[in-house]
């Protein structure tokens, strides 16, 4: 008996990985067909409550009004991330990639870079009323940073504290107007209606530098950081 | 069979074989590259559900900056690997 089990170990142990694999899989698919139909409440109630929100896009309105809460809290984890990465960014990168003055890379990015950071903008302009906001933006925005980057132009230097300024706006303008609406009408959280477009748009302005900022720094701490 | 159900099929079979090949490869750069495909499979499926700004997000970020980000571990992988390998020489012919 100890002979077999000895023996055909191998086929022994991928066998009980497959059972145990399979098992799983057939529950979650069960768990999946007896899920209650989804009915859209919340939906309804959101679409319902639009006028009060400031913003015309759903989605900008759960993020930027319904839920704001939630969109703090993801600025402040962004910033976290931040302070975490900014360790491995040296004054002097460690590797250094020669690339000629006139190279493929920095055409591309002279061709691209203009027409992203106008797409950057019109995205956080419409993200009012249609898909888009700051977070897209900020995407593309990193984008043409990471570009540059590739192409060996040194444009940020994250040991300034501009910079590092301009990574914390994102979470410094949201709280500057929280504290403006709950000094002036004691509600915390809620935007008032005549107010709330604006508010957004200027958070979300500072938000997409922000977080542009935050996506390229996690890119250069691993391409020219610490080993 | 309707157009719209043919593409979702579709969409799901290559999400499921690429992200099945990305495990079963051997080699970290093809992984790499099918992630970063997997990524614009996956921008198709979140267009297809009606979500044109997760859409542009996950292409963006999940496709493009962390393709970046991984890519840049890869190469940074590989040089340390290089130097290791240059830095075994020099102390073999000391030896």
């Amino acid at each position: 008996m100890n002979d077999f089990f000895t023996n055909n170990r191998q086929v022994i142990e991928k066998s009980l990985i497959v059972i145990l694999v399979s098992l799983f899989t057939g529950f979650f698919i069960f768990a999946l067909f007896n899920q209650p139909v989804h009915n859209n409440e919340l939906q309804a109630l959101a679409v319902t409550h639009l006028d009060q929100t400031g913003v015309t896009n759903i989605v900008t309105a759960v993020l930027l009004n319904y839920r704001a809460y939630d969109t703090l809290l993801e600025f402040a984890v962004f910033l976290s991330v931040a302070i975490a990465v900014l360790p491995y960014i040296l004054d002097t990168p460690v590797l250094k990639f020669k690339l000629q003055e006139e190279s493929q890379v920095l055409l591309v990015a002279k061709a691209f870079i203009p027409l992203t950071i106008i797409m950057a903008g019109y995205l956080l302009w419409i993200g009012s009323t249609k898909p888009g906001g700051a977070f897209q933006a900020a995407a593309l925005l990193a984008g043409c940073l990471v570009l540059l980057s590739l192409a060996n132009v040194r444009v940020i230097d994250f040991t300034k504290l501009r910079y590092r300024l301009l990574m914390s706006t994102g979470l410094i303008a949201f709280l500057a107007v929280i504290l403006l609406f709950n000094i002036i009408s004691g509600v915390f959280l809620r935007f008032p209606l005549e107010l709330a477009g604006i508010s957004i748009l200027a958070i979300e302005f500072f938000a997409t530098f922000a977080i542009a900022l935050i996506l390229f720094l996690c890119f250069e701490s691993i391409n020219k950081g610490h080993a | 069979m309707n157009l719209d159900l043919s593409i979702d099929i579709l969409l799901c079979v290559a999400v499921l074989v690429i992200a099945s090949s990305m495990f079963l490869v051997k080699q970290s750069f093809t992984a790499i590259v099918l992630f970063i495909s997997l990524g614009l499979v996956i921008t198709l499926c979140w267009i297809q559900l009606n979500a044109i700004d997760v859409a542009i997000a996950e292409a963006a970020i999940g496709a493009g900056l962390t393709g970046a980000m991984l890519l840049a571990a890869w190469r940074k992988l590989s040089t340390d690997k290089s130097s290791d390998k240059s830095a075994e020489k020099k102390h073999r012919g000391d030896v």
